[in-house]
């Protein structure tokens, strides 16, 4: 797990003003209700009351979900995303040298997986009519001798491709402005700092900050927008726009909203000590009242009081997690354990199990507006691990891909919620010899019902050594930013236009503004 | 910001017109009624939140644990979920684990109090850092031949009489500011482990730290 770099909330002097468009987004003033309304000294303010003439069972029907899918180590696109075209074709197989894939392989049920042939997409008219096609192992896993192109691409990636409900969008990457090889190679432009830098591109990656320092992840910005709309039943605690199934992360840091974070098996639970001795019965019960005493007794200090009052909260957080997790009404369509995700040594798919999970449990735990976040990670294939690996990790990015869009299909949620991609960076095109190395523009995908699918945003690059898109060994002058990136999401989750521009300040330097993956 | 204020005028003038005197600045550390007044000690914007990394150390020390390889390894106790969310030498950035001005949402905001190490007292590490801490104390801290055991042994004679556990965490732990109210709660819940087997003393140690160190009056330093 990445240790966290950075502190959860921001300090609240920083609190920026927020320019608030939208009808229904109220500024962020439940604090002072809650303690009016509850009356007691003792109940955490974040335990939010409604205001008057707020009726409780007023959530939103509009509820929207992002999930950022992150692939930590820089995921290898060119072999992700592979040019079909004869002439294309060969340049690139050329240039990968070891590292190519084969075109038309021997037979789909190959044994080998880098045999089976790619699976190809287009012609696509946004790419004048260039096809293009996905590795073989996004594709259908359990292949046989008899296996058919048709099969092989009817699982996964490509079947969300070909169904429409998944949208590539190619070379995008961290720009401060748009800037071509020439203005790269003789820093006419500025270029983004710390490029092919692990740590620093998995941030700028997430606060989309392309120089300078960002405090804030973009989901941490958009999160202290749309928080007030997560309003939670009277009674319970109000819960989290940005929950991470991965840790601790810098795009869901705000400067308010604070993010929340549980594993794949759910929310943590308070561990008691057991004593094992006769009566130890007694002995547990008397450590759990003692210790619910501690942090619910009225008190004078405002010290000792806050701080009994986060364990509260905290634990009622959890409480109220676990209850909505567990809830008949809320329990996914499918059989359990995995309701139809091959979670199987998948622990991607475990973490958007969970992230289903929850958002089939979002009407009682009252929210409307959520950003989850899950990761997979050995991407940073420099050596001979770099076939297996891929392999591996495509195979299950695709499947936990497909079963979590699945799974929203059969909760009625696929138009509500949209997961996208990112990673690193892209990587070379040639080879180290062994494997690839860091890059920097890199093909992304967006899936949901809402997804323009089947299509193709951005412009893919010419595969080859010493192109104008290649600034060194093939690593990819980025032609899409990570700003109209976060921007084309951010619209379609709600924000104004003012609104994203405050989440994205650097986006006026980029045309379009959005991109068409997604309606806007 | 008084007291400093007080502190930083005799630095600039000792009473006999002499600045940089250290031994009376030292002197008005010490001595200030806010240092020593114990009416001003139970006010209720006195005190400060004891930040996890200092708590674990507090516990370790109190209880003199030690490993078997001599070292003292916990370079894991800045993780959030496994740790404390605070590995000492190692803030995320230059701004330390927490900025000076952290006010939490809640009663420190609203009487306009500071509360810095809240900061790094998210809704997860704060559950994380309890169970974390009880297995310290519990099981002790690391694995292997770098596990730091807490010595139970030593105070083992104290067991035989819960009150006398209670009163010396009070004044190794709470500093005296323990309330009669959970002073009589530490004293029930003890007294419940019987005196059977080879384990009870530190059974009783135990069980009154992991009580003690999850109640306020501990993790407010007044």
């Amino acid at each position: 797990m990445i240790p966290s770099k950075y502190s959860q909330t921001r300090r609240l002097f920083l609190r920026r003003s927020v320019a608030l468009g939208a009808a229904g987004m109220a500024p962020l003033v439940y604090r002072l209700e809650a303690m009016a309304a509850a009356g007691a000294q003792n109940v955490d303010s974040r335990i939010i009351v409604p205001k008057a003439g707020q009726s409780l069972n007023n959530v939103p029907v509009d509820y929207k979900a992002l999930v950022c899918l992150f692939m930590y180590g820089g995921n290898d696109c060119a072999n992700f995303i592979i040019p079909y075209d004869t002439n294309d074709y060969n340049q690139y197989a050329l240039n990968r040298t070891n590292l190519a894939i084969s075109r038309l392989g021997t037979t789909p049920g190959d044994a080998l997986v880098n045999n089976r042939g790619l699976i190809p997409i287009g012609p696509l008219a946004s790419q004048s009519g260039r096809t293009l096609a996905f590795h073989p192992n996004v594709g259908l896993k359990n292949v046989t001798i008899t296996t058919t192109p048709a099969q092989l691409r009817g699982d996964g990636i490509p079947w969300l491709w070909d169904n429409s409900k998944l949208a590539i969008v190619a070379n995008a990457g961290p720009l401060a402005v748009p800037m071509t090889k020439t203005e790269y190679s003789n820093k006419s432009k500025t270029r983004p700092q710390n490029l092919f830098s692990h740590s620093d591109q998995q941030t700028t990656w997430m606060t989309s900050a392309a120089t300078g320092y960002s405090a804030t992840g973009v989901a941490g910005r958009i999160a202290d927008l749309v928080d007030s709309m997560n309003v939670p039943p009277i009674g319970q605690p109000k819960i989290s726009t940005c929950i991470s199934i991965a840790g601790v992360n810098p795009y869901q840091v705000a400067d308010v909203a604070p993010a929340y974070q549980l594993n794949s098996s759910g929310p943590t639970d308070l561990n008691f000590p057991y004593f094992n001795y006769t009566g130890a019965g007694a002995i547990s019960t008397a450590i759990s009242t003692a210790f619910n005493e501690q942090i619910t007794r009225s008190r004078n200090n405002f010290f000792e009081t806050q701080w009994g009052g986060m364990m509260n909260y905290s634990l009622q957080t959890k409480n109220a997690i676990k209850a909505a997790l567990a809830a008949p009404a809320n329990i996914l369509p499918g059989v359990s354990p995995s309701f139809g995700f091959r979670t199987s040594g998948n622990s991607l798919s475990s973490q958007l199990l969970m992230v289903a999970k929850l958002i089939n449990a979002g009407a009682q735990l009252g929210v409307a507006r959520q950003i989850f976040f899950v990761q997979i990670g050995g991407f940073d294939v420099h050596g001979t691990e770099f076939h297996p690996q891929n392999n591996t990790n495509w195979n299950k990015i695709s499947e936990a891909v497909r079963d979590f869009y699945q799974k929203m299909v059969d909760i009625g949620a696929d138009q509500k919620v949209t997961l996208f991609s990112a990673s690193d960076f892209g990587r070379t095109l040639d080879s180290n010899g062994l494997g690839s190395d860091h890059g920097w523009g890199a093909h992304h995908f967006v899936v949901g019902g809402a997804v323009n699918g089947g299509n193709m945003y951005g412009t893919f690059p010419t595969v080859a050594l010493g192109s104008n898109d290649d600034i060194g060994r093939g690593s990819l002058l980025p032609t899409t930013s990570t700003d109209q990136f976060h921007a084309t999401l951010a619209k379609w989750f709600g924000l104004t236009d003012s609104q994203v521009l405050s989440v994205l300040p650097n986006l006026g330097a980029f045309s379009p503004t959005y991109l068409d993956f997604l309606p806007h | 910001p008084q007291y400093v204020g007080r502190v930083s005028a005799k630095f600039a003038n000792d009473g006999n017109g002499v600045r940089g005197d250290m031994k009376a600045v030292i002197r008005a550390i010490l001595t200030d009624t806010e240092a020593r007044d114990l009416a001003a000690a139970q006010g209720n914007s006195f005190g400060k939140l004891r930040e996890p990394a200092v708590r674990f150390g507090n516990l370790m020390r109190t209880f003199h644990a030690s490993a078997a390889s001599t070292r003292y390894n916990f370079y894991t106790l800045g993780d959030p979920q496994y740790g404390v969310n605070e590995q000492p030498l190692s803030s995320p950035t230059v701004f330390n684990f927490y900025g000076f001005d952290y006010s939490p949402q809640g009663v420190v905001a609203d009487n306009n109090l500071l509360g810095p190490e809240f900061e790094v007292t998210t809704s997860t590490a704060i559950i994380a850092t309890s169970n974390n801490l009880q297995s310290a104390v519990i099981n002790g801290w690391g694995s292997g031949a770098d596990a730091m055991i807490l010595d139970f042994p030593s105070v083992a004679p104290i067991a035989a009489t819960p009150a006398q556990i209670v009163d010396y965490l009070n004044l190794v732990m709470t500093n005296g500011a323990m309330t009669p109210a959970t002073r009589s709660q530490l004293v029930s819940a003890v007294a419940l482990i019987p005196q059977t087997g080879i384990k009870w003393q530190a059974d009783r140690w135990k069980l009154a730290i992991y009580l003690l160190s999850n109640s306020p009056e501990y993790v407010i330093q007044r």
